[in-house]
């Protein structure tokens, strides 16, 4: 295999992680970024605080630690073994695991302050009118959230494209399976291949640029129209 | 490490499980699937909430279901060899000349010779290791993860003085160098205490040791050297002839034989290609070539060298 084709392949690894991993987020960060805008009680912080743990924490603290969890050896493991019939410890899904831990407050906090600024007449409206919860968060929530669902989506997907120790820790280095663009580049540097290592660290520079270009644009776009509509009503 | 759990318990707990999740997963991946082709035929034009999320599922279950992950247990993945940085460019010059390698599916893993050892310990696909040193192969041979009688030296590292910023003659040039020398950590690093042990045979210890840059592996040294940063340093002899620069050998009588070794990790399903890649390597036409790469051979070379030379090799044997 050459090099350009081994990158190649880290790269389609690296945005199918990135894309399964937001994707989950998503499903998952809502209704947490929900109960937490909304909930009111005093070990609110304590959660809160698990949440945006990822923030400072070192990865490789969270890597050492999944991999613990994830060795055949360990509980979740054995589980996870005798369910799917496969090893978690070093497979695509594993590091899917570990990038969803990592990147969760990046998507579940610019969600989080959205609903924490959102009415409550329009949505109590709303429920008077019988519509149910699904639908209400369709119809209201979601179009005055836009935005923020637009960056926290981008955010979470850059951040996880950029993940890096906890996949070294816990991925394993395996082509096709765990080895994204972050490991690929650190390989390039240890064996002195200065000139692929450049190659990957300019694409994920422009890539990241452009992609929050992106968001900050669409960003803008959004709330513009927002105000717009606003002011018209 | 003791298992936590019985394997029959949660075989039993969780056949019931997937039983019902299997049950579950049929009829809810039909519907979803359903779902899919209908936002498909609508050229994704998305109308109702409902339907996102039912995209997103499918699309999900599509990803995480076992039958159609890549990760499928009956299917056989590649040889994946793990190597110590410092051999994965050797390797790959040695697997360009593998008989019948187009057949042979090969993929070269490089990191570190700790976390690698780290990683098979706890259960990386891995089926060979080429470790940088003995003492990791010995535990995992101590830990029952290798194949017995798998052990074996493959190569041995050797050491060089080296410049970035003038070509040097010999090692006198040590003598009246007054400035900072890197080295790999002593402590942990073979390279380094290869290099500090040279460095007390040659009675130049003392000199030296206040004016020390000790990287934390032998690539950490050779990159100090090379961007200039340190102007003199005592890297691996391997490096310098891969990236064609010229150094200084320091001679192998004057530290402990730099020993690196390779295992067959137990898990592997295909022990028999480890083998003959194993085989391959030890073989004496890789070992030559080894030689032109910058590591001593494994076989003692011909008579005509110098008898210093013939004995250190003899040890290097016993080892």
């Amino acid at each position: 295999m050459t090099d350009v084709s081994a990158d190649l392949l880290a790269l389609v690894t690296t945005l199918k992680m990135a894309a399964i991993t937001t994707v989950i987020l998503l499903l998952i960060g809502t209704p947490l970024a929900w109960y937490l805008a909304k909930w009111q009680n005093r070990f609110k912080v304590f959660f809160e605080a698990v949440v945006a743990l990822p923030l400072v924490l070192p990865p490789t603290v969270l890597g050492f630690y999944l991999l613990l969890a994830f060795s055949p050896t360990s509980l979740p493991g054995q589980l996870w073994q005798s369910t799917t019939g496969t090893q978690l410890a070093f497979s695509f899904s594993a590091i899917v695991i570990g990038s969803v831990l990592y990147s969760l407050p990046f998507v579940v906090q610019p969600l989080q302050k959205a609903f924490e600024q959102l009415g409550d007449q329009h949505l109590e409206a709303a429920a008077m009118l019988g519509a149910g919860p699904i639908d209400r968060f369709f119809s209201i929530v979601f179009p005055l959230t836009k935005a923020s669902f637009i960056t926290a989506t981008a955010l979470g997907f850059a951040h996880t494209v950029g993940e890096f120790g906890v996949v070294l820790m816990i991925g394993g280095n395996i082509p096709g399976e765990t080895r994204v663009l972050s490991i690929a580049l650190f390989d390039h540097v240890e064996a002195f291949n200065y000139a692929n290592a450049h190659l990957l660290s300019a694409g994920l520079l422009i890539a990241s640029l452009l992609l929050l270009s992106f968001v900050y644009l669409l960003g803008n776009n959004v709330s513009r129209n927002d105000k717009q509509q606003r002011s018209i009503k | 490490m003791p298992t936590l759990i019985s394997p029959l318990i949660a075989r039993k707990i969780l056949s019931l499980v997937t039983k019902l999740l299997a049950k579950l997963r049929a009829d809810v991946l039909s519907a979803l699937l359903h779902n899919f082709w209908h936002l498909v035929i609508q050229k994704l034009t998305v109308k109702s909430p409902k339907e996102v999320i039912s995209l997103c599922l499918t699309w999900l279950a599509l990803q995480v279901n076992p039958v159609y992950a890549d990760d499928n247990p009956t299917q056989q993945h590649p040889l994946r060899i793990a190597v110590a940085a410092n051999f994965a460019p050797a390797l790959k010059v040695l697997l360009a000349d593998l008989p019948n390698k187009n057949n042979i599916d090969i993929q070269v893993i490089s990191a570190a010779t700790g976390t690698l050892y780290q990683q098979i310990k706890h259960g990386a696909p891995f089926d060979l290791f080429l470790s940088a040193d003995t003492s990791r192969p010995a535990l995992l041979e101590q830990d029952k993860l290798i194949i017995a009688g798998s052990r074996k030296t493959y190569a041995y590292g050797q050491i060089a003085l080296w410049s970035a910023t003038q070509p040097l003659s010999s090692l006198d040039e040590l003598n009246h160098y007054s400035g900072n020398l890197a080295i790999a950590n002593p402590d942990t690093a073979p390279y380094g205490k290869a290099a500090q042990q040279a460095l007390k045979h040659l009675s130049l210890w003392s000199h030296v040791e206040g004016k020390l840059i000790t990287g934390i592996n032998i690539n950490q040294t050779f990159q100090q050297v090379r961007s200039q940063a340190v102007p003199l340093g005592i890297v691996a002899y391997s490096q310098l002839t891969i990236n064609n620069y010229h150094g200084v050998i320091i001679p192998s009588e004057y530290y402990q034989p730099i020993a690196q070794q390779l295992v067959i990790v137990k898990s592997t399903p295909q022990a028999k290609l480890a083998q003959t890649i194993s085989d391959f390597i030890l073989q004496a036409s890789s070992q030559s070539k080894l030689q032109k790469l910058g590591y001593l051979s494994i076989i003692p070379e011909p008579i005509s060298e110098s008898n210093m030379d013939n004995t250190s090799k003899v040890e290097r044997q016993n080892d």
